[in-house]
């Protein structure tokens, strides 16, 4: 009776062991990443992420699912997955509020240990380190760094007319004014798109501590300078858009930028990869300057990776963080992203001369200069910065004191109902 | 009495699965819906704020509401009116007798089996402002100043979505219209003709009266289209340029997933719910009593 008791108890361990033995083989070596990391260069870029990282870690099983769409496609799917209690491991996330959201709502798991074994605080510029980590803990690890206020020129028709960049704005509607007078438009522009370009009035009214304190609800909308700004914007980039801006998307708006045109377009730096898909030649065929006025300041928009909590593996997601944030996944990534790694230690050889440049003005500003985060993306609440971003471009079709006014109003509005609730964060820049 | 009763355990059986499945996967979540209209909630936190009303009232006040629910009526009268016209238009046409009906027919019904996102997308190559086919067209034959910028004018955007729209949806009522036509007896139209009735004295005084059920058919459904009206609009335009192609459906998702106040789209989704019942109602009405009398 004993023996038989005991044999019970034996095999019903063994079963048991078994049972979460198997378990742990069959999942505790997989990482699924979401992403909408879809079109061109940014496939190439994601995909030879996970080739790195499969190469780093031959036992792991690593999954990418595409979501088509942008952010908010994905943040529909991960909020079912969220409340279905079953995240994906890892997901595509930007830096700053959006990350905040879901830190606020005990959706990620933080990753301090992961951080600390990558020395994140040795390799990541000081300003990004402050938008990934807070509360405590580090949340996400910065895959690299996008600057949305550089503007690319079409170096053939600058080179025709003598045109030099613009420093300040009066230079700036010289140039367009020379354009226009030899038949060319002089800035590209698209629908859904006009509030990157309305950052650099902004920056040059507001100064960079005006803007962040904008961006973190301590300056009203209805404040005498950020009209300033609005009004500025109107007297130089809206001038200047070429004739139906509003109709194109952003990778349409490169076509007359192609076709001799448009001379300017002002974009993130994602558009590099656009130009070289067409054929261009960065340095040759095209290049940069910073908006005007913004000669020591740029604006910057981070792509990162963070891990939900109740992910049903951390091995696979530990080490793909741990590859990530490494030189070799950086490198993997930004080779085709078409963007400056976050990894400080990335050799800057793998870049193109544009990409080059802009890792030369990032190192220069991070000592003689500012890098702010995007406002509307990184900064505010959700809901602001897409009011933000609608506004923007409402003033831009109609610009008016009456739709000025509703515009300013309508922000401010909003701000207020968010300052009551508490909503708005203390952001530092990116130095 | 015994019978009465086994039938009663039939029907009860019967119904059992059916009902379930209604109620989980269509009340419920109408259910779910309205509670989380109530309160302030991102869709991600596990918890929730009451507010009461405080949503619909924040609603009703926003003008961006305003010019969506006004977008979405311009939609239903569009839907009733334009599409249902095309469509009876194209049918009455290929009711005649010409060469090529068949080909013709595929033809006229062929967008609407195109997925609505694969037509945005098409539209929106032949809206592009530079090189897109209608302005091309328009400088070709030297209307150049009549180009436009189909999808980046507010107070064009709408109605140059209504344009792809009416190309795609059209055939829908042409089917319905000529499936319609084909019970019209024909003894009826030659003894109108016979009694001296011009075209559109036949069409008016018989064939249309003859079409009522076909055409209570495609206003209802139209109507319902013009209410859920989604992917259309959010493929070409995603409600801009600054909300002007904005519907209550675009709207909602917007509020929801870009901005995180799913208490605010919950409250827009129920709103939504309410006036698609209105436009459908008559419908459900007319064909009950249509059931009824066929049953009878």
């Amino acid at each position: 009776m004993f023996f038989k008791r005991c044999r019970t108890l034996i095999l019903s361990v063994a079963l048991l062991a078994l049972t979460f033995g198997v378990f742990e083989l069959g999942t505790t070596q997989a990482a699924d990443l979401w992403h909408y990391w879809l079109s061109g260069g940014e496939k190439d870029a994601v995909d030879s992420l996970v080739k790195g990282a499969k190469e780093a870690y031959p036992a792991d099983t690593f999954t990418l699912n595409g979501i088509p769409g942008m952010t908010e496609q994905l943040r529909q799917q991960l909020s079912a997955a969220m409340l279905a209690n079953k995240p994906p491991e890892l997901y595509q996330s930007a830096i700053g509020y959006d990350l905040k959201s879901y830190v606020d709502a005990g959706q990620l798991t933080p990753i301090d240990d992961i951080w600390k074994d990558v020395k994140g605080d040795e390799i990541f510029p000081k300003g990004l380190r402050n938008m990934v980590s807070f509360q405590g803990h580090a949340w996400a690890i910065p895959l690299n760094m996008h600057i949305i206020s550089h503007i690319f020129y079409n170096k053939h028709i600058f080179d025709k007319y003598g045109i030099k960049p613009p420093t300040n704005w009066n230079e700036y509607n010289k140039v367009c004014a020379v354009l226009r007078k030899n038949g060319i438009e002089p800035m590209a522009g698209a629908r859904d798109w006009a509030m990157y370009p309305f950052y650099a009035p902004l920056v040059s009214t507001l100064g960079p501590q005006g803007y962040m304190d904008l961006g973190n609800g301590k300056i009203p909308f209805t404040d005498k300078r950020v009209r300033k700004a609005f009004l500025l914007f109107k007297d130089t980039i809206v001038k200047s858009y070429m004739k139906g801006w509003a109709g194109y998307g952003w990778a349409e708006a490169a076509n007359p930028f192609f076709e001799g045109k448009v001379a300017m377009y002002l974009n993130g730096d994602w558009v590099v990869a656009l130009f070289q898909q067409r054929g261009w030649k960065p340095g040759v065929d095209f290049d940069f300057f910073p908006a005007p006025e913004m000669q020591n300041i740029d604006i910057m928009q981070v792509d990162a990776l963070a891990a939900p909590k109740g992910s049903a593996d951390t091995k696979g997601m530990r080490d793909f963080l741990t590859y990530a944030a490494s030189t070799s996944g950086q490198k993997a990534f930004n080779m085709y992203k078409g963007s400056v790694a976050a990894n400080l230690n990335v050799d800057p050889s793998i870049y193109n001369p544009t990409i080059k440049k802009t890792y030369d003005r990032i190192q220069a500003l991070s000592k003689n200069g500012v890098i702010l985060p995007n406002l509307a993306f990184c900064l505010v609440p959700p809901e602001l910065g897409a009011e933000i971003q609608h506004q923007t471009e409402r003033y831009a079709l109609s610009p008016d004191t009456a739709t000025l006014n509703s515009v300013l109003n309508t922000l401010e509005n909003k701000r207020k109902s968010l300052v009551k609730a508490g909503k708005f964060a203390n952001w530092s820049s990116i130095k | 009495m015994r019978i009465a009763t086994e039938r009663r355990i039939t029907y009860l059986c019967f119904l059992f699965i059916p009902v379930t499945l209604f109620s989980l996967f269509y009340i419920y979540p109408i259910f779910k819906t309205f509670m989380i209209s109530l309160n302030n909630w991102d869709g991600i936190s596990p918890t929730m704020s009451f507010v009461g009303l405080g949503n619909y009232i924040e609603l009703f006040g926003d003008a961006r509401f305003q010019v969506s629910f006004t977008n979405n009526i311009k939609w239903l009268l569009f839907y009733m009116l334009i599409p249902s016209a095309v469509g009876l238009g194209l049918a009455l046409l290929l009711n005649q007798r010409i060469h090529g009906k068949s080909i013709f027919r595929t033809v006229f019904f062929l967008p609407y089996t195109i997925m609505p996102v694969a037509v945005a997308s098409v539209w929106r190559w032949l809206y592009e402002p530079g090189n897109g086919l209608f302005n091309r067209v328009l400088t070709g034959v030297g209307l150049g100043k009549y180009t436009q910028v189909w999808l980046g004018d507010p107070h064009i955007a709408t109605y140059s979505i209504m344009l792809a729209a009416l190309w795609w949806s059209a055939g829908f009522a042409f089917v319905l219209y000529f499936s319609g036509l084909q019970n019209v007896p024909a003894e009826l139209v030659e003894a109108a003709h016979i009694d001296g009735a011009s075209y559109w004295q036949t069409f008016r005084a018989v064939v249309f009266p003859m079409l009522l059920p076909s055409t209570i058919v495609v206003l209802a459904l139209n109507g319902i289209s013009a209410m859920r009206i989604f992917d259309i609009i959010y493929s070409l335009t995603r409600g801009g340029p600054a909300y002007s192609t904005d519907v209550l459906a675009t709207q909602m998702y917007d509020l929801s997933f870009c901005r995180l106040q799913m208490g605010l789209g919950s409250a827009l989704a129920i709103i939504l719910l309410l006036l698609s019942a209105i436009i459908v109602l008559p419908y459900i009405y007319y064909t009950s009593r249509r059931l009824e009398g066929i049953h009878q």
